[in-house]
């Protein structure tokens, strides 16, 4: 649970840094050129604070010193798949970061097996 | 340098050395990364490849049958150790020091035992996962110290190359999320990038560590300085502090049995129980019996894993008295020093040392990821050069020869390494030295790979041997059963997630070079003209975009099945 | 990286720029080595004298060496001439194997 929670939490985060991003922003549905520079730090600082809340997941499960290497391994397969999400299905780009924070969420309640 | 001989701007020669020490190195690297990557599951392999081991199979008898075994086997030890089965190991790997032995490996007796009946079990000769293990740090057939220091070399190349990549490619994480697929150059671009950078804390922490595995041979200079070169005295004080810090390697594992009272040893069932009430997640690892048989005797239970990488993934240990079965004071771990501390936790991850079984797998992936980052580097080398092949007409023997060498280097490690497997299971058990001969088997076949692209096309060279890889994987959880191992059904119905997690492993390999073979079939992909490479005057030399149409687009076809499979792969992973 | 990088006033010579680069990777590989050799022995004895233990200063100094190998290689590329790579590596070389000599003779006095 904590795996899943912590990936799919990853995902999220990304997802929120991408939309911030000029080159992905319209993959979400934003006019980056058009946004403000609020909105962007918004989306940014959101993103953020998704992948602190997935570090804390892994901070809850594991001894520091794995949880930080585990959380940095999760960061690298939560980019490749939002990679891979922005490379062959970016319209369902934006459903999908909503779907994994909605899980993502769900899963972080459920205790540690 | 550029094909046109312009100079060009110090970053440029950045990019410059990075294309060419990358080419040099990159087999090498690669090489490493792919043997390093399979080495996370060295016990796994070692436990296949030793299929008498898989009748093994534990039960709640085990521990006992294990010390019942010893006494027999060696009822004069002055101590023993017994591993228990786990997910990793099928088999009671036993340890003994009869009085009076040498001090050290040299002194220290070893069998294996079946953990369902605590006989001893003769195996085959093989080196096992430990020959790939050894491969990706000193390499084969050269003096121990060459093969380090080169693979020294190269790592200390790649951890600048990381940095220095970070700190010039600014643009990375502008294009962080960014694969843009059917692009020819651009593709393998893409994916070289990909892989570097969103694996970076991997790469950053397994090249550093490497470093610090090797740093003794690497960089002795400070103990040269402050030991004036007597290596053992750092050893020996560094030990002693580490023995305390961790917990030691069995406490009063100096202890002599004296010859005194003969006395039985304790029942070892309620001390089991009470170590699982205490270690829910690990349970218990290993037991050591000090003075076995005598009143002085002592049972040490050691942890089945460690929770921090501070100390070496060290667990923690439970002492009782050997003959009441009474708990004793286990010795207290002390503070672990901050340069202690780093060097454990990057070494420590680097070696999988720690329970945790879904932290190797994320090792593991990772190090399929720089696997996939040294190969797309190759195969963008060439890549990168076929406008200028076009331009030419012809094929300079250089470009032939990186052409060649990557299919026999990439390609050819998988049908080696398959075929490896194999050996182990077609050489004869009576064979002298038959541990050597799956060896120079692996070698062979490695060898054949580099020559048997001379003959073919590249592109055929390609789909040729990654068909073969791919038979072969797909076709050893069958040879298994068929020759003495235990089925994948068998062993996944007894819980022996070692020789399971081989076969499952050989399995999803079969799945990856197929896939590849699959997508080097496609009439598509060497079809589909690349079109505009879109390459912008940021990445590079490049200057025109037109790349890779039918007829040169060999190795394009190549590139870009490799990078849809590469990125196939990372999603059935 | 091509278009801003360009921090050659005047293009000089194929041959002066090979000869540029095989010098700069000299400093990087070499130079950078000798640095870090100095800077792993200056501070496996230095380390001590700010309270660390013995073999704990020698493995902290040992790990920072690496580092610092890695960024005297960065420097030797970075900097804005060949000569200056040089300098950059070899002054700090000199003075960390000066330190090194001075408490190595300080240890046995």
């Amino acid at each position: 649970m904590t795996y899943g929670a912590a990936l799919l939490l990853a995902f999220a985060a990304f997802a929120a840094i991408a939309a911030s991003m000029d080159r992905h922003g319209d993959q979400f549905g934003m006019k980056t050129q058009a946004l403000s520079s609020g909105r962007i730090l918004w989306w940014r600082a959101g993103g953020f604070v998704l992948l602190g809340v997935s570090l804390l997941k892994c901070l809850q499960h594991w001894n520091t010193s794995i949880a930080i290497a585990a959380w940095l391994g999760l960061l690298t397969f939560a980019a490749m798949a939002l990679g891979l999400v922005l490379t062959y299905a970016p319209h369902k780009a934006r459903q999908l970061a909503c779907c994994t924070a909605a899980l993502g969420a769900l899963l972080w309640l459920v205790p540690p097996l | 340098m550029r094909i046109d001989g312009k100079p060009e701007g110090l970053r440029q020669s950045m990019s410059w050395l990075h294309t060419w020490s990358g080419l040099v190195l990159g087999w090498l690297l690669y090489a490493v990364f792919f043997t390093g990557t399979l080495s996370f599951f060295r016990d796994e392999i070692d436990d296949w490849m030793r299929p008498e081991l898989h009748r093994s199979v534990a039960s709640a008898e085990t521990a006992q049958l294990g010390l019942d075994a010893m006494q027999k086997l060696a009822p004069n030890a002055t101590t023993w150790t017994l591993s228990l089965p786990n997910a990793r190991q099928t088999a009671i790997e036993a340890s003994w020091r009869e009085p009076g032995a040498a001090a050290g490996r040299a002194g220290t007796s070893r069998a294996t035992l079946d953990a369902g009946t605590g006989e001893r079990i003769e195996h085959r000769e093989t080196r096992g996962g430990n020959f790939l293990y050894r491969f990706h740090f000193e390499l084969y057939a050269m003096p121990r110290i060459w093969g380090r220091w080169i693979v020294g070399f190269a790592t200390m190349l790649m951890f600048v190359a990381i940095i220095s990549g970070v700190i010039t490619h600014k643009k990375i994480f502008t294009d962080f999320f960014t694969f843009r697929p059917r692009k020819g150059q651009r593709s393998w671009l893409d994916a070289h990038n990909a892989t570097a950078v969103l694996a970076l804390p991997f790469h950053i922490l397994i090249t550093f560590s490497g470093l610090l595995l090797l740093m003794n041979l690497l960089m002795p200079w400070g103990i040269q300085a402050a030991y004036n070169g007597d290596t053992g005295a750092y050893f020996s004080e560094m030990r002693g502090n580490r023995q305390a810090a961790g917990g030691g390697q069995g406490a009063g594992g100096r202890a002599q049995a004296e010859p005194g009272q003969h006395a039985p040893l304790a029942s070892i069932a309620p001390l089991l129980a009470q170590a699982q009430q205490q270690w829910p997640r690990h349970g218990v690892g290993s037991i050591t019996v000090n003075a076995p048989g005598t009143a002085r005797a002592t049972i040490e239970l050691r942890e089945g894993g460690g929770s921090s990488l501070v100390n070496r993934g060290a667990s923690s240990t439970l002492l009782f008295d050997g003959v009441s079965g009474a708990s004793r004071q286990p010795h207290e771990a002390l503070a672990v020093s901050w340069p202690r501390a780093t060097s454990n936790v990057f070494t420590s991850l680097h070696l999988g040392r720690f329970a945790e079984p879904a932290v190797r797998w994320l090792l593991f992936l990772s190090g399929v990821v720089g696997t996939l980052m040294a190969a797309t580097g190759m195969v963008l080398w060439v890549v990168k050069r076929l406008p200028e092949r076009r331009k030419l007409g012809y094929t300079p023997k250089g470009h032939r020869f990186v052409e060649v060498l990557n299919v026999g280097s990439i390609a050819g490690l998988s049908v080696a390494t398959a075929a490896y497997f194999w050996f182990n299971r077609l050489i004869p058990v009576e064979l002298a030295g038959r541990g050597d001969w799956e060896i120079r088997g692996f070698f062979t076949v490695w060898l054949l790979c580099l020559l048997h692209p001379l003959l073919r096309a590249p592109r055929q060279a390609w789909r040729e041997q990654m068909a073969v890889a791919a038979l072969l994987f797909a076709l050893l959880p069958v040879l298994n059963p068929l020759t003495g191992g235990a089925s994948l059904a068998q062993s996944l119905a007894h819980s022996q997630w070692s020789i399971a997690g081989f076969d499952l492993m050989m399995m999803a390999l079969a799945v990856i070079h197929g896939v590849i073979v699959w997508w080097l079939a496609r009439p598509q992909a060497a079809a589909r003209p690349a079109a505009k490479a879109g390459v912008r005057k940021s990445t590079g030399e490049q200057k025109s975009g037109v790349l890779a149409t039918r007829e040169s687009g060999t190795a394009a076809g190549t590139a870009a099945g490799v990078a849809g499979a590469s990125m196939a792969l990372e999603k059935s992973t | 990286m091509s278009s801003e990088s360009t921090s050659m006033p005047q293009a000089p010579s194929l041959g002066r720029y090979r000869v540029q680069v095989a010098s700069r990777s000299v400093a990087a590989i070499g130079g950078g080595y000798v640095l870090a050799a100095m800077s792993a022995a200056a501070g496996a004895l230095g380390f001590q004298l700010m309270g660390l233990s013995r073999p704990d200063a020698t493995l902290a100094a040992t790990m920072l060496s690496f580092v610092l190998y890695a960024i005297a290689a960065m420097w030797a590329f970075g900097c804005a001439s060949a000569g200056r790579a040089w300098s950059g590596i070899g002054l700090p070389a000199v003075v960390l194997g000066v330190l090194t000599w001075w408490l190595m003779r300080g240890g046995q006095a």
